[in-house]
């Protein structure tokens, strides 16, 4: 350490180290320990004194049954009278309790599970292959321990099998015969033998499990189903860096979502497939084509303007999502995000920590929740196994324009009738009523004049998706794997687009000794687009022109895409920005792959059992390869000359981290969890770019083909180390505490303040265990916490000084140089600070078929990470400062039940509710009280801004000039005033968001329907305004004939009677004198998201054959807008991912898909 | 055991490096230039190509403030493209503001770098005075543009972390500046080693040449406030006069694109727009093809060309006198009452109207001219007629004339790829010119001042500044354009950058007060008076 440090620092360290040195201490001490076994000579004077006061089993397991609430079976009556010890103190665990009754006996047991233990003779038991046969024969019913029961002499053996819902085997169920002491449990195979009468319920039970009645028949054989307990109960969560805990000791929120939910009406990017799942999750409608970004925020945004999507960890491995490339004000593709490289079919589940408190462990990134994804494993099988899983898909655009077809192209009334006024009109509908006059189009062709009403349908073409998975996988005794592999092809509604993606999941865990465990996982993705689609405004953008041509204006005449020149055939000739749809789709290019590995390999080390230690190393890193061409001919640029670029980004994380942990009960009251550990993550980001133009040899693409093709390359490393532990103490399992803390050092810091402290408190409560409740309450839990966190850390490296660079290219042989940033370089930034309160409320009802999960949050952010857009006559964009505070309050409302659960039908169904409201509080100093995200292609002031005092968000614009009464104003000309000054004209953020989701299973039947809502934001519609101008917008019927005349006042006052040009006064408001106002509409919806249909083949079917399981399912998504209000657009019409929500202009237009899916087991 | 003594010493290990060991080499960006090691002089380059006209490749700047709406407010060219609201006076806030967008946060901060980072170095002192010069050079053109603005605390950003620059008045801003080329020229000293050398891609490094531009820009912002201020005007005359003004063409203040590279920025702009990005958009227009067959300007042919297809960037066409015509301004396509078809004498086609010669002025390898001998002489004819300065007004102005026709000779020198350039006009063309429209001290002011529009032809800034400070030539604005903003008038200045209210509101409101008519089109620029 250097002295130039301050003594905070210098302090924070040597706690740090101190923490980890007792930590090896205590491993040492341990180590002793389990070396020495030196147990105390009163301890083993004790032990001898006992052992002539033997008691009978069956008193001992009775008392054990009252006090602890555990049952029992054994195999034969005769076991209850055989002498055992007594229990020499109650305040031990079950297994504990058990072991030392037993010591000596003869005897030995056997736990099924938490409740439920079988006592068992040693010597039967000797030969492995008999332990199954032991455990069917046990006829003596935990519930019958309490009293003596007559035993009723059994007719039948009725043999069968327990399944789960995925079709596997279920082993360890237990199987009891209603109304006896009988019972067994299945086998490692699902396999289950029992004597039992016609007329007798057999009773199928096990933790996760519905609990199962079947009436015995004349069939002696039978197969049950179990379907999954949804319920949370006794749920096991995973926590932040992996650990798993019993949801009951979880003191926030937390919620899993099953890897089917991902599986069947699909999604490209997983993102966006958590739509509508998760209570507070806000998955944002961006308009972004199916291989785009998506946009997923837990409880609102946390960040002004820095990063406020989720820390998503595969496997525990911390898993970039940054996207490379998204549209902007001037255009863009969207160049996708890390989302789209993970297949749903190898996802086991994905648990969603919402809160600061559930993420605190991760330090400077877990201010914005974590999404934990767990891949499926092998660790429920034995022996080997094949899964097949095929998905296929259509995809439609859905026509959402609704334009006006009364008149046609042209301006000022004109019908074009030569080539010269249809190039100058290709965007315009201000021509004559539509009448099927003789017209002429752009390239001197004659047409009947008639409404064009099938430019989509001419233009877009169906999409497809076809996923295909296998999987193979495998377990013993030792250990488990699964291989899983899977190959996507997508192609779009734009044509001349295409996705291929192949995979290769690795998941596997081995016991190299009973102590010593190594997993390791491995996530392989080779991923290749061909020609992403560009949005906002024009250049490249097939969608713009598609929307943009005129009503009369039939899109195929651009087919031949270039004229007699080979130049691109332009739908007129006074916008050159304004291309060909084809042109673009068949001619530009742009092509982008991604290798992509993503691993981590672990070992853990049980040195006692209460005692582990692990260490991990783990690495996410891509290789990204982007070609772009913009190809000979184009109008717009290099003179027709075309040009190339190449990109490519070579980025990874590396973390090392070491753990060292107990678990430990204390007087049978008191448990603790603990464990402390380091963790080293660092980051490496390469970015290089080459290209020219134009083509030396026209329309032959290559880089080697331009003469000067300059060079820019990009290096960033960063590194963060950290320290971190956790206590887990709970007590009588009714009450838990978690507390955990993390330090971390930042090397994009300046050095004097890049320490950071993270701490963190929860709390949960089972109030249900100790207070008295009503029947029909079954459970309730109370939590609290409090935390905090960072969302940003330190953003990149080398912000803090001013550098320079050189241009790829040279004046005149002489170099040219330039200051490397836009941005002012800060000296000294820090994280950004994020705290959370939160409490929580879980209860179920009316035997566990109505549950309700309650979270409310408060979180406030401070000393934010603000790029503040800065006047450029400083010489800069952006100064990158540390002012910004705001805060998220809400509300989540998650309600599950069950109302019908039958033998042949269930009907789950499950709606969640989420409020969050933000509020911008501070920008620094008091004069600055707006931020500006982003600004539109179109409309003057217009704006995405963060205004202090406001939710997060505002669209900025100005409005309509109005009088006190609220009468429009309009000016002598009779065109609308605008206001004084831009104003705020709502968020586009949406408050509140929710789904609604109904599973119903008939036999073998699901039907599964989700339904998903948004509320509470405004959207400004770019599309709209240019269609204002463009006269195809129905608004703009308004005033064809004879003018339009403003309804409001004069400037004096009187009722405005001034008549405009309909053309100019909707251009006026569109452009010349912009009123964002008009063009702000309310985007909330609710739409049927998803519905899917599957049937499996019965069991009796298959058999047992060669085939374990078939699926198939009928799946639809985006099926139907129930409600919505913007025209021309689907309401989720972002065109970025980016924080700045609340901008449509000319994005991938809504789609719906439908398909299906089969699924073999084999 | 093994394990946790392996994973002991890994933990021990890892901690004995300390938290933030090595994090401040890992926090050197091992890629980029930093103050130690940067040489300015690379800046400066890249201050003067900027200044140039096209900072992005797409030339912006050039395209809208210069052609889109300079060339054709002024009646250079003409166009009936929509977007191409010069000569119709309709408002694009983002064409206004082009230039401002493009130069502040790139050659002003460049040039502010170079000044602030070569003060202090004696041994630099050259090359800090000839950046001083320059950057008055940078300043004039976007005061004039937009009249109040920000100066003294514009580029400081980084430096002296000032974010929100206060707009300076104009009438401050030309104060300061002629001071600053009075102090600079004083002190730019021959004998001193040169450290900019071929980095200057103007003058070489040369401080005779930079002395002489400095007091031929004092003379230029001095004639500028002939109408504001003429005592001031006068004294800064002669100080400028007796400092020592352009002499020859030589002296030119000229920035070579000879060896260009396609697709950056080191193309003339204005070519790039006229025979690359927007080749069809622009004809000369008729007030000046009018004009210059009146007199039988030689240069007619060398301003124009008639293409059978302007769209082909490659198509020369056919340059002689004879066929040039001229596109009268305010017209459209839109087939309604503007149409150019409606227009007096249309040609039935509007290829026959001539483009700008891809062979002169339009080439990509054209040299931009910042400050000519040519402009200079005739400024100086100006100064003797108003009593200024001594001398002799006719002198001046045949020179300056003389000066503006050996134009050609200078692009046909300074240019390098195909084609072939046209050879310069012969001086006995000139000579019979001169002689067919001698100097007229009846009609001196308007004869002075229109030829120096016509020597200014695609200089459109210093065309449309001059203009609005004379009055000369005589332009009949296009009245009735619907959707204008001017109310029928040529523009007086462009408007701000609708960014400005938004991140400098204070400043900007102050210096929005200080307009006749608001942030708009048809207010007036502080020299500019009514």
């Amino acid at each position: 350490m250097r002295k130039a440090k301050t003594i905070r620092h210098a302090l924070a360290c040597f706690v740090c180290v101190l923490v980890i040195y007792s930590g090896a201490g205590y491993a040492q001490n341990d180590i002793a320990y389990a070396g020495g076994r030196n147990k105390s000579i009163t301890n083993l004077n004790k032990e001898e004194q006992k052992t002539d006061q033997k008691e009978k089993l069956l008193t001992v397991l009775k008392q054990l049954n009252e006090t602890k609430g555990v049952y029992f079976l054994f195999s034969e009556q005769s076991l209850g009278n055989k002498l055992v010890n007594p229990v020499e103190t109650s305040e031990q665990n079950v297994e504990k309790i058990l072991t030392q009754v037993l010591k000596n006996t003869g005897l030995k047991f056997k736990k099924i599970n938490d409740k439920t233990f079988v006592i068992l003779s040693k010597e039967s038991n000797n030969s492995k292959s008999g332990a199954t046969a032991q455990a069917a024969n046990f006829n003596i019913a935990a519930e019958q321990l309490k009293g003596v029961s007559a035993i009723t002499v059994p007719v039948d053996i009725i043999t069968g099998k327990v399944i789960g819902a995925d079709g596997g085997p279920l082993p360890g169920i237990t199987i009891t015969v209603k109304g006896t002491r009988r019972g067994t449990s299945s086998g490692s195979d699902g396999s289950f033998s029992i004597q039992a009468n016609k007329g007798n319920i057999l009773v199928f039970s096990s933790i996760g499990y519905v609990t199962q009645e079947i009436v015995v028949g004349d069939e002696l054989s039978i197969n049950v189903t179990l379907q999954d307990e949804k319920r949370q109960l006794n749920e096991v969560v995973v926590t932040a860096m992996g650990v798993k805990k019993q949801n009951r000791a979880v003191g926030y929120s937390t919620t899993t979502v099953d890897g089917s939910k991902f599986t069947q009406s699909r999604e490209t990017n997983i993102g966006n497939a958590l739509t509508g799942q998760v209570a507070g999750v806000q998955v944002g409608g961006v308009a972004t084509g199916p291989y785009g970004s998506s946009r997923v925020i837990i409880r609102g945004n946390a960040s002004l303007n820095g990063n406020n999507q989720p820390l998503y960890v595969i496997d525990g491995v911390p898993y970039d999502n940054s996207n490379q490339g998204a549209s902007g004000q001037w255009g863009g593709a969207d160049y996708g995000d890390g989302l789209s490289n993970i297949n749903p079919d190898d996802i086991e589940n994905i648990q969603v920590l919402k809160g600061v408190a559930a993420t605190a462990l991760y330090g400077y990134r877990g201010g914005n929740g974590a999404i934990l994804i767990t891949t499926k494993s092998g660790a429920r099988s034995r022996g080997i196994g094949v899964e097949l899983n095929n998905n296929m898909t259509f995809t439609n655009v859905i026509d959402e324009r609704d334009y006006q077809y009364t008149y046609g192209q042209g301006t000022q009334g004109v019908l074009p009738t030569t080539a010269d006024i249809a190039n100058a009109t290709a965007e315009s509908a201000w021509g004559p009523a539509i009448a099927g006059q003789d017209a002429v189009n752009m390239v001197g062709d004659h047409y009947k004049y008639t409404a064009q009403k099938d430019n989509f349908k001419n233009f877009y073409q169906t999409g497809l998706t076809n996923q295909t998975s296998v999987a193979l996988l495998g377990g013993n005794d030792k250990g488990h794997f699964r291989i899983g592999l899977s190959n996507l092809y997508l192609s779009t509604n734009i044509p001349n687009s295409n996705m291929k993606q192949q995979g290769i999941n690795f998941n596997s865990t081995y016991n190299i000794t009973s102590k010593f465990q190594v997993n390791l996982t491995a996530n392989y993705i080779f991923e290749q687009v061909k020609n992403r689609a560009s949005f906002s405004d024009a250049p490249g953008n097939a969608v713009a022109s598609t929307l943009y041509v005129a009503n009369t204006f039939d899109i195929r005449w651009l087919k031949p895409r270039v004229d007699s020149n080979r130049n691109e055939l332009l739908p007129g000739n006074q916008d050159i920005y304004f291309e060909n749809p084809y042109f673009v789709a068949y001619d530009f290019e742009n092509k982008t792959t991604r290798n992509r590995l993503t691993g981590g390999l672990t070992m853990k080390y049980n040195i006692l059992d209460w005692l582990y230690v692990q260490a991990q190393v783990t690495r996410d890193g891509f290789v990204y390869n982007q070609r772009n061409v913009t190809p000979n001919g184009v109008q717009y640029s290099n003179a027709g000359g075309g040009s190339i670029q190449l990109t490519t980004v070579d980025q990874h994380e590396l973390n090392v981290n070491g753990i060292l942990g107990i678990t430990k009960k204390f007087a049978d009251k008191i448990s603790v969890n603990a464990f402390g550990g380091v963790n080293s993550q660092d980051n490496v980001w390469n970015w290089t770019q080459g290209g020219g133009g134009p083509f030396v040899i026209p329309y032959f693409y290559s880089i080697n083909n331009v003469s000067s093709k300059p060079y820019n390359f990009n290096y960033t490393h960063s590194r963060v180390n950290s320290v971190y532990g956790s206590v887990d103490i709970g007590y009588k399992d009714f009450l838990f505490l978690t507390a955990t803390a993390r330090n971390d050092w930042f090397s994009q810091l300046n050095p004097k303040t890049n320490s950071y402290l993270y701490p963190s408190l929860a709390a949960s409560f089972i109030f249900s265990d100790v207070l008295r409740m009503p029947s029909w309450i079954n459970y309730g839990k109370l939590r609290a916490s409090y935390a905090e966190s960072s969302n940003t850390g330190a953003a990149t490296a080398y912000q803090t000084v001013l550098t320079y660079n050189l241009q790829g290219y040279q004046l005149n042989g002489q170099p040219l140089g330039y200051v490397n940033t836009q941005n002012i370089p800060n000296q000294n930034l820090k994280p950004v600070s994020i705290k959370e309160f939160e409490v929580g409320l879980n209860m179920e009802f009316l035997n566990n078929r109505l549950g309700i999960d309650l979270a409310y949050y408060d979180k406030k952010t401070s000393d934010d990470i603000v790029p503040v857009t800065v006047s450029s006559t400083s010489g800069y964009n952006n100064n990158t400062i540390n002012v910004g505070r705001l805060r998220n309050k809400g509300l989540e409302v998650l309600i599950t039940a069950t109302p019908i659960r039958g033998k042949d039908f269930t009907w789950n169904m499950s709606f969640n509710f989420a409020q969050n409201t933000s509020k911008i509080e501070s920008l620094g100093s008091p004069d600055v009280k707006s931020l500006q995200l982003n600004v539109p292609r179109f409309g003057d002031g217009v704006s995405i801004s963060n205004v202090v005092g406001l939710p997060y968000g505002q669209i900025t614009g100005y409005k309509y000039k109005r009088d006190a009464n609220n009468n429009i104003i309009y000016d002598t000309a009779g065109l609308p005033l605008r206001s004084d000054n831009i104003e705020n004209l709502g968020s586009g953020v949406y408050k509140q968001t929710g789904g609604f989701t109904n599973d119903f299973h008939y036999k073998n039947f699901t039907l599964s329907i989700l339904i998903d809502y948004k509320f509470g934001a405004k959207i400004y519609s770019g599309t709209n305004l240019v269609l204002y101008s463009e006269g195809l917008q129905k608004t703009t019927l308004q005033g064809r004939e004879g003018g339009y005349v403003g309804k409001g006042v004069t400037e004096d006052g009187k009722t405005n009677t001034k008549a405009v040009v309909a053309e100019t006064y909707w251009n006026a408001i569109a452009f010349s004198d912009n009123v964002a106002e008009e063009f702000i509409y309310d985007a909330s919806f609710i739409k049927l998201r998803s519905m899917s249909l599957s049937y499996s083949l019965p069991k009796s079917i298959l058999k047992d054959g060669f085939i374990k399981g078939v699926t198939f399912t009928l799946v639809g998504r985006n099926l139907a807008t129930l409600l919505k209000h913007t025209p021309n657009i689907d309401p989720e019409s972002n065109y970025t991912n980016t924080n700045a929500q609340g901008l449509d202009l000319a994005g991938y237009p809504a789609v719906r898909s439908y398909g299906f899916n089969l699924n073999l087991k084999f | 055991m093994k394990y946790k003594l392996l994973l002991s010493v890994a933990i021990a290990g890892l901690l004995s490096t300390g938290c933030d060991k090595n994090f401040e080499s890992i926090n050197t960006d091992p890629e980029h230039l930093t103050p130690a090691n940067m040489n300015y002089i690379y800046l400066f380059t890249s201050a003067e190509l900027v200044t140039s006209g096209n900072s992005d490749a797409n030339s912006y700047e050039d395209w809208r403030n210069n052609l889109i709406y300079g060339s054709t407010m002024i009646q250079h060219l003409s166009s009936t493209f929509g977007y191409w609201g010069g000569d119709k006076y309709t408002y694009n806030s983002g064409y206004n503001s082009a230039y401002w967008d493009n130069n502040y946060n790139n050659s002003i901060k460049n040039i502010v770098e170079v000044v602030e980072n070569t003060k202090d170095d004696p041994t630099k002192a050259n090359f800090y005075n000839i950046a001083r010069i320059f950057k008055v050079f940078m300043f004039q053109r976007m005061t004039d543009m937009y009249g109040d603005i920000p100066y003294s605390e514009a580029g400081l950003g980084y430096i002296k972390q000032i974010t929100s620059p206060k707009y300076d008045k104009q009438q401050d801003i030309y104060a300061d500046m002629l001071n600053e080329l009075n102090d600079a020229a004083g002190k730019l000293d021959p004998a001193a080693p040169n450290s900019l050398n071929a980095s200057d891609v103007v003058y070489g490094g040369d401080p005779v040449l930079w002395k002489k531009f400095a007091y031929s820009e004092m003379l230029r912002l001095a004639m500028r406030m002939v109408k504001v201020d003429p005592g001031q005007a006068q004294q800064w005359a002669q100080a400028a006069v007796a400092g020592g003004v352009f002499t020859s063409t030589d002296d030119d203040a000229i920035l070579s694109h000879q060896d260009f590279t396609s697709g950056t920025p080191t193309i003339n702009g204005n070519a790039w727009v006229l025979a690359g990005v927007d080749p069809n958009a622009a004809r000369l227009s008729k007030t000046f093809v009018d004009y210059l067959k009146g007199t039988n300007d030689p240069r007619l042919p060398y301003f124009g060309t008639v293409a059978a297809n302007p769209s082909d960037v490659e198509d020369l066409g056919d340059n002689s006198a004879a066929i040039q015509l001229g596109q009268p301004n305010g017209y459209d396509n839109a087939g309604g009452a503007h149409d150019i078809s409606t227009a007096p004498g249309y040609p039935g086609s509007q290829a026959k109207y001539s483009i700008v010669n891809r062979n002169t002025f339009a080439r990509y390898d054209a040299p931009t001219f910042f400050l000519t001998y040519a402009e200079t002489s005739l400024l100086e004819a100006e100064a003797v007629v108003r009593g200024w300065i001594s001398g002799d007004a006719a002198a001046f102005y045949t020179a300056g004339v003389t000066a503006a026709m050996q134009e050609f000779d200078q692009i046909a020198s300074r240019v390098k790829s195909n084609p072939t350039p046209l050879s310069g006009i012969p001086a006995g063309a000139i000579t019979t010119y001169l002689a067919a429209n001698p100097y007229d001290p009846a009609d001196a002011l308007n004869q002075i001042n229109t030829q120096y529009w016509v020597a200014t032809f695609l200089d459109e800034y210093e065309a449309w500044a001059n203009w609005r400070r004379t009055g000369f030539p005589d332009l009949i604005p296009i009245a009735g354009y619907p959707g204008n903003v001017t109310n029928g008038q040529i523009p007086r200045r462009f408007t701000y950058p609708i960014s400005e209210p938004i991140t400098n509101g204070v400043n900007y409101q102050a210096a929005v007060g200080n307009l006749d008519n608001g942030d708009k089109m048809n207010s007036h620029v502080w020299w500019d008076k009514p």
